[in-house]
C-alpha cells in the first residue's frame, strides 16, 4: 500500500527565493508527523505545496499513490483536510455554517445538508467541546475558539490526510492537549497527520516522527528521542536549551532564559 | 449639436442668479464689442452694427453666417480669458448666466468694461434691444424694431382672441422629457399665441416631467422642439402614444428652435410662427389685418 | 443548531416573494396622474386597454415596475456576488469597472453617436458592449498568469474606473448641455427611459447571471472564506470565479446600460439581509435579487410620485436612502454586519 503523503526532491521557488530544496519524505497512514523548524524555515509552504495552492518546481508530490497535480480539487479534498494557522471570515456566518462547509467536498453542487452532515457536524463542535459557540457569529468568536472551529471543519470533512499548520497557536494548554489528543485518535482509525508546530515538548508527545527544517532543506527526521538533542536545536533554532527525558520517557525542551 | 433646450437652458442659467444687470451709463457710444451670447449678437446684427463686433462667441459664429469672419472667443460656458482680452473691446457684453458671472467678475478685475443683458423675460429682451441700441449708437433703428415686435404681438393677440385656447406643452427635449415651463418670454409667447402652456404648473425654467404627467395632462397639441425634430423621430416618439389627442388629432408640431427660443431681436417673427402653427396658415390673413388695422 | 433548511429557505423567498409584490402593486397603483386604484386594476385586466388609462398603467407605469424590479435585483445579486469573491463586504457591483466600461461606452455614444447618425437606441447597446469590454480587459489585466486574485481584481478595477470617470468628465465637458443634462442624469441613475423592449433584455440577461449566482452559491459561501480555504474545501476556484465574473459582467452591464449607475443598491442590500437572514449565500443569492428588486421599485415609485409632474432621477432616491441606513448598519450593528 502505497504511503498517505510521499514528497519526492521536491523543491518551491518564489520569487527568486529557493523556499524549499529537494525535500523527500513520506508519511503513512496511521501515523502522526510533526514539522519543526524556526519562522521562515519553509514549513507552511510545504503544507501548500501538498495542497497544490503553490505550483512546486521539481520532484514528485503524491497522495495515497496518486500524483497531486493529477486530482481533481473535489477529490483533493475529499481526501485532505486543512487546519490553517487562522480564520478571517469578512462575512457574519456561524460557527455551525462554519463547520458544515467542511461537508462541501461530499456533497452535491446545489442542495441542503443531510442528515448525516448535521449529525456529523454536532458530533465535531461536542467534541471539541465548542457547541455552545453553534450558533454564534464568527464575529464573535476569540482566536482560540476559531482554530477550535477550524479543527471541527477538518474533522468533518472527513480525511484521510490531515495538515495542521501551527493548530494550537492561540489555545490554551488543555485546548492544546484536547487537539492533539483528537488527532491521535483520527491516527488510530488510520487517518494520516503532519503538524507544523512551534511548540516542542508538545510536538514530541504527539508525533511519532519530527521532521526538522532549516532553510528549506531537512536537517533531520525521525523518532523525538533521536531528533531533539541540544546540538540540533542549537543548529536548526539557534536555541540554547536542555533536552531531558520527561517523566513520560518523551523529551522534554527546556530553554535557557536567565543568565 | 446645439439644440433648442441648449439655448433654452443657457437662459435658464441667466434665470437663476439675480446679479444687476444693465448699466449703460458708461461711456460714449462703444466702437469695440466683443459679444458673448447669440441673443445679444442677433440684436446687434439686426441693429446694424455689424461694423463694431470684434469677437464674438462659437455659437454666434455658428448660428450667423455674417458673422464668420470674426475671432471666436470660446463657447458660451468656457470663454477664454485671454482671447477676449486680445481683442481690446472697449465693450463686452454678455449675459449674466452662473458661468458668465465669474467670467464677467475677471474682466472687471482686468479693467475691462462689460455689461450684462438678463433676457429671460419678454420686456426684458425688449429693454435689451433698447439697451443694446443705446449702447452702439442705433437708438433709433433699436426703436424702430421694439415697436415691430409690440405691434406684432398686439396683432397676434388681437388675431387669437375668438379663437379657443389651445392647450398645449413646448417640449425641448425627449427621452427624458424637457418642457418649457413658466415665467419665460417663451411662456409669454404661447400665451400671446392663444395657448395655455400646460407646463407651468410644473414650475418655471425647463423642468423634466414624467411621461405620466405628460400622458395624463392629454394636451392638444404638442410643440416639439427638440434635437432631431427636424426629422421623423419626433412623430415616431409620439406615435407610441396615440392616445394623446395631440397625437390623434395630428397636432404634434415641429418647429424651428433656433427662432422660437431665440431671446433676440426676432421675437416678432417667433410669434408669428408659434401663431401659425398654432391656429393654422389662416391666421396669418387676420395677423397682417390686425397689423394694417393699427397702423391706421 | 441553526442552519439553512428546505423549511427556512422556502419560507423566507415566499415572504420576500409576497413582500416584492405588494411593492410592484404600490408602484402601479401611484403616480402623477391621479388615476383611481379602480382604473389601474381595470387596465391592468384588459392588456388591450386604450385611453390614457391604459397608456399610463401598461405603457408607462407596468415597464418601469418591472424594470426597477430587474434592474434592482441585477445590482444586489451582483453586488453579493462580488462581495464574496473580493472577500470584501465594502465592494459594490461598480467596483470592477465593468460599469465605467459600460458608463464610458454608453456616454460617448450619447455625445458623440449623434454626430455619426445614431440616436438614442444605440446607448443601451453601446454600453453593454462596453460593459463586455470592460471584463475581458479585466480578465487580461488581473488574470494574468492563470490566476484571478481578490487583490489584482481590485486593484485593476480601480484604476479602470478612474480612468473611465476621467473619459467621462472629459466627454461631459465638450458635450452640448443636451448631452449634459442626459450624462448627468446617466451617471445619478434613472429608469425613465422604461419599455418592454429593455425590460425582456435585461430580463434575459438577469435570468443567465443569477442562474449561475444560484448555482454557484455553495461555493459562493466557500470562496467567501478566502480561494484558498475554498480549495482546501474542494472548489475549483478558478473556474468558478470565472463563471461568477462573467455572470455579474452580464448582470451589471444589462443593469447599467439601461438605468445607468443606480448607488447603494448593490452595496446595502446584501449587508441589510445578512442581518436578518445571515451569511449562507444559497439563501442570500435570492433574497438579495428580491429585496434589490423590491428596494428599487419603492426608490422609483417615490422618484417618480415625490414632485407631482416633475420626475426626480431614482439614484438621488437610493443614494438619499441608501446612505444614512449604510452609516446606521455601520453605527449600531457594527459587530454583526463588518469584521470587528
Amino acid at each position: 500500500m502505497s504511503a498517505a503523503l510521499q514528497l519526492d526532491g521536491v523543491s518551491v521557488v518564489l520569487g527568486s527565493r529557493e523556499v524549499l530544496r529537494d525535500v523527500s519524505f513520506a508519511v503513512e497512514s496511521g501515523e502522526v508527523i510533526g514539522l519543526l523548524g524556526r519562522n521562515g524555515a519553509g514549513k507552511t509552504t510545504l503544507l501548500r505545496a501538498v495542497t497544490r495552492s503553490l505550483g512546486h518546481r521539481r520532484g514528485e508530490i503524491s497522495l495515497f499513490g496518486a500524483a497531486v497535480g493529477s486530482l481533481s480539487r473535489r477529490a483533493l479534498a475529499r481526501c485532505v483536510a486543512v487546519v490553517p494557522q487562522d480564520l478571517h471570515v469578512p462575512f457574519p456566518f456561524t460557527v455551525a455554517e462554519l463547520v458544515l462547509m467542511g461537508r462541501a467536498p461530499h456533497q452535491p453542487l446545489v442542495g441542503f445538508e443531510s442528515p448525516d452532515d448535521v449529525e456529523r457536524t454536532r458530533a465535531a463542535l461536542a467534541r471539541l467541546g465548542i457547541e455552545h459557540l453553534a450558533d454564534r457569529s464568527s464575529f464573535e468568536l476569540s482566536g482560540g475558539e476559531r482554530q477550535l472551529v477550524l479543527v471541527a471543519r477538518a474533522l468533518v470533512q472527513a480525511p484521510r490526510l490531515l495538515l495542521l499548520d501551527e493548530p494550537t497557536a492561540f489555545l490554551d494548554l488543555s485546548h492544546r492537549t484536547l487537539v492533539l489528543r483528537i488527532v491521535r485518535e483520527l491516527a488510530a482509525a488510520g487517518c494520516a497527520a503532519l503538524i507544523v508546530s512551534h511548540d516542542l515538548t508538545l510536538a514530541a508527545r504527539a508525533c511519532d516522527r519530527l521532521l526538522l527544517l532549516h532553510d528549506g532543506e531537512i536537517q533531520a527526521a525521525g523518532h523525538p528521542r533521536d531528533v531533539l538533542d541540544a546540538p540540533m536545536l542549537e543548529r536548526v533554532f539557534g536555541l540554547d536549551a536542555q533536552v531531558v527525558e520527561g517523566p513520560d520517557g518523551a523529551p522534554l525542551v527546556v530553554p535557557r532564559i536567565g543568565g | 449639436m446645439f439644440s433648442g433646450l441648449l439655448r433654452a437652458l443657457a437662459v435658464c442659467l441667466g434665470l437663476m442668479q439675480a446679479s444687476p444687470s444693465f448699466a449703460a451709463d458708461g461711456p460714449a457710444t462703444a466702437r469695440r464689442v466683443v459679444s458673448l451670447n447669440p441673443s445679444l449678437s442677433q440684436i446687434l446684427l439686426e441693429l446694424d452694427a455689424r461694423e463694431v463686433l470684434v469677437g464674438v462667441d462659437a455659437l454666434s459664429k455658428r448660428l450667423r453666417p455674417e458673422l464668420a469672419e470674426l475671432p471666436s472667443v470660446g463657447g458660451l460656458f468656457d470663454p477664454s480669458l485671454e482671447a477676449v482680452v486680445a481683442l481690446e473691446p472697449d465693450l463686452v457684453v454678455l449675459v449674466p448666466s452662473v458661468e458668465q458671472r465669474d467670467f464677467r467678475g475677471r474682466l472687471d478685475a482686468l479693467g475691462v468694461r462689460t455689461v450684462g443683458f438678463r433676457n429671460i423675460q419678454f420686456e426684458e429682451v425688449l429693454g435689451n434691444i433698447a439697451n443694446l441700441g443705446a449702447l452702439v449708437g442705433r437708438t433709433p433703428d433699436a426703436a424702430r424694431r421694439i415697436a415691430a415686435i409690440r405691434a406684432t404681438r398686439a396683432a397676434v393677440e388681437g388675431a387669437v382672441a375668438t379663437r379657443e385656447r389651445v392647450r398645449c406643452v413646448v417640449v425641448l427635449q425627449r427621452d427624458p422629457v424637457f418642457l418649457a415651463g413658466g415665467e419665460s418670454f417663451l411662456d409669454e409667447m404661447l400665451t400671446s399665441a392663444g395657448c395655455d402652456n400646460l407646463a407651468r404648473e410644473l414650475g418655471e425654467g425647463y423642468p423634466r416631467a414624467a411621461l405620466e404627467w405628460l400622458v395624463g395632462t392629454a394636451p392638444d397639441a404638442i410643440l416639439d422642439m427638440s434635437l432631431d425634430a427636424a426629422g421623423d423621430g419626433a412623430i415616431d416618439y409620439w406615435e407610441r402614444w396615440p392616445t394623446l389627442p395631440a397625437v390623434a388629432n395630428r397636432r404634434v408640431l415641429r418647429l424651428d428652435a433656433e427662432l422660437v427660443t431665440m431671446p433676440g431681436p426676432a421675437l416678432d417673427r417667433a410669434l408669428r410662427s408659434l401663431a401659425r402653427a398654432l391656429q393654422g396658415e389662416a391666421i396669418d390673413a387676420a395677423i397682417d389685418a390686425k397689423l394694417a388695422e393699427a397702423a391706421k | 443548531m441553526k442552519r439553512l433548511t428546505r423549511t427556512r429557505f422556502v419560507a423566507t423567498v415566499a415572504s420576500l416573494v409576497l413582500i416584492a409584490i405588494a411593492s410592484s402593486l404600490i408602484g402601479l397603483l401611484t403616480g402623477p396622474s391621479a388615476l383611481s386604484p379602480g382604473d389601474v386594476v381595470g387596465a391592468l385586466l384588459d392588456p388591450a386597454a386604450s385611453g390614457a388609462a391604459g397608456d399610463i398603467v401598461l405603457r408607462i407605469r407596468l415597464p418601469r415596475v418591472l424594470l426597477a424590479l430587474l434592474v434592482g435585483a441585477s445590482l444586489a445579486t451582483s453586488g453579493v456576488v462580488f462581495q464574496a469573491l473580493l472577500h470584501n463586504p465594502l465592494a459594490d457591483p461598480y467596483v470592477l469597472g465593468i460599469s465605467g466600461g459600460a458608463a464610458l461606452a454608453g456616454i460617448a455614444m450619447l455625445s458623440l453617436g449623434a454626430a455619426v447618425g445614431f440616436g438614442a437606441d444605440a446607448v443601451p447597446p453601446a454600453a453593454f458592449a462596453g460593459s463586455a469590454l470592460a471584463t475581458f480587459a479585466l480578465y487580461a489585466v488581473a488574470g494574468a498568469g492563470g490566476r484571478v486574485s481578490p487583490t489584482s481584481l481590485l486593484l485593476t478595477g480601480v484604476v479602470f474606473n478612474a480612468f473611465a470617470s476621467a473619459a467621462i468628465v472629459f466627454l461631459a465637458s465638450i458635450a452640448g448641455l443636451a448631452e449634459g443634462a442626459r450624462i448627468f442624469l446617466w451617471l445619478i441613475g434613472n429608469l425613465s427611459a422604461a419599455a418592454f423592449g429593455s425590460a425582456w433584455l435585461v430580463a434575459s440577461f438577469l435570468g443567465i447571471g443569477f442562474a449561475v449566482a444560484l448555482v454557484l452559491a455553495r461555493s459562493l459561501n466557500l470562496l467567501a472564506l478566502g480561494d484558498e480555504t475554498a480549495e482546501h474545501l474542494g472548489v475549483a476556484t478558478e473556474r468558478h470565479k470565472r463563471w461568477l465574473l462573467g455572470a455579474t459582467a452580464l448582470m451589471v452591464g444589462a443593469a447599467v446600460s439601461v438605468a445607468g449607475l443606480v448607488g447603494f443598491v448593490g452595496l446595502i442590500i446584501p449587508h441589510l439581509l445578512r442581518l436578518v437572514i445571515g451569511a449562507d449565500h444559497r439563501l442570500l443569492v435570492p433574497s438579495a435579487a428580491l429585496a434589490g428588486g423590491t428596494f428599487l421599485v419603492v426608490c422609483d415609485t417615490v422618484a417618480r410620485t415625490a414632485l407631482g409632474g416633475r420626475e426626480l432621477p431614482v439614484g438621488a432616491i437610493t443614494a438619499i436612502v441608501g446612505g444614512p441606513l449604510f452609516l446606521w448598519l455601520l453605527r449600531s450593528h457594527q459587530h454583526r454586519v463588518f469584521t470587528p
